[in-house]
């Protein structure tokens, strides 16, 4: 995806269905909510979509705008961009193309002109079209002239290097296991597997003729000019004519700096990736090639296997007490019933552990093992009551709610009464959840994972 | 977090024999082009303009208050023509939302004060962001999140977002249960 906004992946995470954020899973060095990781059924432990133990593999190219499929070479080839749409360069919607027609001349009959077809395109949010640049109408639609990057020798010099580069990496490592690995990392990084196992097969021979760079022109920084004089005038400076840095950096290769040299980019394209797992080689996830589908082929999500943790609403804590009530919801997702047992979490200080919230307190678990019904499909999801002064425990501590496969929980917080200031609003608990589980022999298993729970509003 | 209970009042609502609940305070112009395929909550001061074109609306849809379906128009040479909009199941539609799109996939979340949009396309398990304003003629990607003014691309979806808003949908539809209308406040 183009143009990541953390702020607003941020709020994407904060806004919707069930505040996702609250509940984290630990995942190695990580921990991140349970929709955001994948299980590994082979190897019993989750996975995290970044960390080094998946691998990332394209399956397909297709163009966002269009949908259609675009194959694999002819994207390496047009540089992961559209064939037929362009994006606007002054906001990043897609241009449309308009037709007007133009009245020309006609030699043989002067007092008949004939009317012409022609195209151009126009921002449908900011109206920018190809005639405020200047660029002539296209008679047919589509044909649209590319900018000229002035650097391109130099980048094509790069690659080339870039690539002899990696033929001698290969031609050196001669185990099968680096040979597997370079396969994959040609198809990701957009060199021809085909070439790399000729170049493997043909032993030094890009050795032979190596390529020598020139130097690169760049400056040091003590050669930059200064800061032009219209710069600082009081009205010598139009911003309207100058660009933004974000419009700068849409076109890396040109980075216009006034709003006539800005030129339509195409489209970029978006890819479907399937995932493998690192130690086992199976496939994680794999979605059909059809880029409007969204059915999956393999769909080893972790909230299909994982008993997932949910706050049933933000506990209230008044100024001085330092405990509080907290009302955990404890859901089966399996077809299967499941035990699970609620376990405190003991802290281990090591280097990663800023990786992962502070914990403000200790919450006050049930000491026993409870089973949780399997997840019926055919029913329907009943309503949660509207409050739950109706819910009483039993004996055992455990509410049963009307869903047949949750089971909730009334513990106590109890503060350290040591929070820190600026982490004051924020408090969080951890607890270690273990579960039983089938493995791919059908015997029932017991897994573990610590949970980080923020418990306040 | 648990989802969250909406507190309804039964005399405010209709509910019809497919099971759909309609406030009595939203506004449905032209019902003749307006159909709603069944357990579709339309909240108050929603207004949905049948009178222009054709307006469909998926099985367990929710509607939010102040939302404003309005088919959009597209001129042609020898005139105009309305495109009619069409909405697919368990899509949860945000308070104050206009949507003018062409089409709207199942299981598509589009937030609060969003804009989307004439002729827009939206395809099954898209995410638009609270406040986004989706250009016209935008297509928007399964499994893509769009936010910002205008729109682009800021993420990808949870891959189990269609358990998920399958869930919330149909936990929203039976949180507001007939019965336990007038129990809330």
């Amino acid at each position: 995806m183009k143009g990541k906004d953390i702020t607003a992946k941020k709020r994407f995470e904060k806004c919707t269905l069930y505040d996702v954020e609250r509940v984290l899973y630990k995942n190695g060095s990580v921990a991140k909510p349970l929709c955001r990781l994948l299980y590994c059924r082979f190897c019993n432990d989750l996975r995290y979509y970044n960390s080094d133990l998946i691998q990332v593999e394209v399956d397909s190219h297709y163009c966002m705008h269009a949908l259609d499929n675009v194959p694999t070479t002819e994207a390496i080839m047009k540089k992961n961009r559209s064939r037929s749409y362009w994006q606007c360069p002054a906001c990043p919607s897609v241009l449309t193309q308009k037709q007007s027609w133009v009245i020309e001349e006609n030699p043989e009959k002067p007092e008949e002109p004939f009317q012409r077809k022609t195209h151009y395109m126009q921002c449908p949010f900011c109206h920018w079209s190809t005639r405020d640049l200047g660029i002539p109408d296209a008679p047919t639609a589509g044909s649209w002239p590319e900018k000229e990057n002035l650097n391109q020798s130099r980048i094509n010099e790069l690659y080339e290097y870039t690539k002899q580069l990696s033929l001698q990496q290969a031609s050196l490592s001669k185990s099968k296991a680096s040979r597997k690995i370079t396969k994959v990392a040609g198809k990701i990084g957009g060199f021809s597997p085909m070439l790399l196992n000729y170049s493997m097969r043909d032993d030094g021979s890009a050795k032979k003729k190596p390529i020598e760079l020139d130097n690169p022109k760049t400056r040091t920084l003590e050669e930059l000019d200064d800061l032009p004089e219209e710069y600082l005038s009081e009205d010598g400076l139009d911003f309207w004519k100058t660009t933004s840095l974000k419009q700068r950096f849409d076109q890396p290769e040109y980075q216009p700096e006034l709003t006539k040299d800005l030129y339509p980019r195409r489209l970029t394209m978006g890819v479907k990736r399937s995932l493998r797992c690192r130690q086992c080689d199976h496939n994680l996830l794999k979605p059909e090639f059809s880029p409007s589908s969204i059915k999956f082929k393999m769909h080893l999500i972790a909230t299909s296997f994982i008993p997932e943790i949910r706050l049933f609403k933000p506990s209230a804590f008044s100024t001085d007490s330092l405990s509080a009530n907290v009302f955990l919801t404890v859901t089966n997702p399996t077809h299967s019933p499941m035990n699970i047992i609620l376990l405190p979490f003991c802290e281990e200080e090591n280097e990663e552990s800023y990786r992962f919230p502070k914990i403000t307190g200790k919450i006050m678990l049930p000491a026993d093992s409870y089973e949780i019904p399997a997840k019926d499909t055919l029913l329907d999801y009943s309503c949660l009551t509207k409050t739950t002064e109706n819910l009483q425990p039993s004996e055992d501590g455990k509410i049963v709610l009307p869903q047949p496969n949750k089971i909730a929980f009334n513990c106590t917080y109890q503060s350290d009464g040591v929070e820190s200031s600026e982490g004051a609003a924020d408090k969080w608990v951890a607890l270690r959840i273990k579960h039983d589980t089938l493995d791919q022999k059908q015997q029932s298993i017991w897994i573990s994972h610590v949970v980080f729970i923020k418990i306040s509003s | 977090m648990e989802i969250r209970v909406e507190n309804c009042d039964r005399k405010h609502f209709l509910e019809t024999t497919t099971r759909n609940r309609v406030s009595k305070m939203a506004g449905l112009f032209g019902s003749q082009n307006i159909v709603l395929s069944g357990k579709v909550f339309v909240g108050p001061t929603c207004v949905i303009r049948g009178d222009l074109a054709h307006v469909r609306v998926g099985k367990y849809s929710m509607i939010r208050d102040g939302t404003i379906l309005r088919p959009s128009l597209k001129h042609f040479n020898k005139g105009v023509a309305f495109v009619p909009l069409t909405i697919g199941e368990h899509c949860l539609i945000e308070e104050n939302v206009v949507v003018s799109a062409a089409q709207i996939g199942s299981f598509v979340n589009i937030g609060k004060n969003a804009v989307i949009g004439k002729r827009a396309v939206i395809k099954e398990c898209a995410v638009i962001l609270p406040d986004a304003v989706l250009a016209p003629d935008t297509v928007v990607p399964p499994f893509a999140i769009f936010g910002g003014a205008p729109a682009r691309p800021v993420g990808k979806v949870p891959d189990n977002h269609q358990e998920a808003i399958t869930e919330l949908t149909t936990t929203f539809y039976q949180n507001t249960k007939v019965e336990d209308f007038g129990k809330g406040k």
